[in-house]
């Protein structure tokens, strides 16, 4: 527990360093070159790829709901955000009531 | 509305960090001086899972690097004589997704000198939403039952899905969205602790040939 805070430490160092290095170099060299294009495809696989693995494979209290109940959530999160104009919110909230609707129906501990 | 989008992204972070035993304190001052959504969430899965330090920041690193081409469109934007340079290194520090969107749009309708302020204040505004957000999530997640409790963990997972699919606007985003999708689940199955990271290197560079192949052949 004790490493956290180290860890956020550099963290907080890494993050911050492409927004002071935004700042400095600002005017001085171009956004649309491929190395820029090949660091957003990598940052955005990141984040895509690690949201998958949490819906596909996730760890600790997700694990205890079912696949394919995940994957419905996702898909009625998507779907009400196309029904209600792009409205991400809406959209978020029904994600997550849905995955806790189906989870409670699985299981009616009552 | 975007106050409530991201209330709720936090809420959901707070959550999964709370379930996972990370330390409220971490959780925080993680929102609050690392103001990235994905790079924490990085931070907090990785470590979950054991990965190595160097593991975890280099994931990190590369997971933030948005934040480059995002400040330098945005600078050209908020350059006014009247603030000191300094103001600009401080101020680069609220930038984030949602401050950058609405801030490229509502900052050109102001005269020059009031849109550094202007971003200012509406970065700290959701920095300090964000932060209670993160708090509240933490906190409700270890006082409610776990059947509800699972709705809250899933709000962080749903919301980046929706705003990845939904917000795939460029070819070159949804391609690397999906070699990063499939990726992702497939190096994790190989190599858990290095999977994130991994994971992007080879899928957003197979996006970024992929891409490169589809314009040269015209398509």
């Amino acid at each position: 527990m004790s490493e956290l805070w180290p860890l956020l430490l550099l963290c907080v160092a890494v993050t911050y360093a492409w927004r002071g290095a935004g700042v400095l170099l600002s005017g001085r060299i171009a956004t649309d070159s491929d190395a820029f294009r090949w660091i957003t495809c990598v940052a955005y696989a990141m984040v895509a790829g690690l949201v998958m693995r949490i819906i596909v494979m996730p760890t600790g209290l997700l694990e205890t709901s079912l696949l394919a109940h995940r994957l419905a959530a996702c898909g009625i999160g998507l779907a009400v955000y196309y029904l209600s104009r792009r409205n991400l919110f809406v959209a978020v909230v029904a994600g997550a009531l849905a995955i806790a609707a189906l989870n409670y129906l699985r299981a009616p501990v009552g | 509305m975007p106050a409530g989008v991201l209330a709720a992204s936090y809420i959901g972070f707070g959550a999964m960090a709370g379930a996972g035993g990370i330390p409220i304190g971490v959780v925080i001052a993680s929102t609050i001086a690392m103001w990235a959504l994905p790079g924490q969430l990085v931070m907090v899965d990785m470590w979950q899972i054991g990965a190595p330090v160097i593991a975890i920041v280099l994931a990190v690193t590369l997971s933030n690097a948005r934040f480059l081409p995002m400040t330098l469109t945005l600078m050209p934007v908020l350059r006014d004589r009247s603030h000191p340079p300094w103001y600009y290194y401080l101020a680069a520090h609220g930038l984030s997704m949602t401050v950058w969107t609405i801030s490229m749009r509502r900052c050109l309708e102001m005269p020059a000198a009031e849109r550094l302020p202007y971003f200012t204040g509406l970065a700290a505004a959701c920095i300090a939403v964000s932060a209670g957000a993160s708090a509240v999530g933490y906190l409700l997640a270890g006082s409610i039952p776990p059947l509800i409790q699972i709705g809250l963990v899933f709000l962080t997972p749903v919301y980046f899905f929706v705003l990845l699919v939904g917000e795939a606007r460029s070819r070159l985003a949804a391609i690397a969205l999906a070699c990063g999708g499939l990726a992702g689940p497939l190096f994790y199955v190989l190599t858990p602790q290095w999977s994130v990271l991994v994971a992007g290197f080879i899928g957003g560079t197979a996006a970024f040939l992929l891409h490169k192949a589809l314009e040269r052949t015209g398509v």
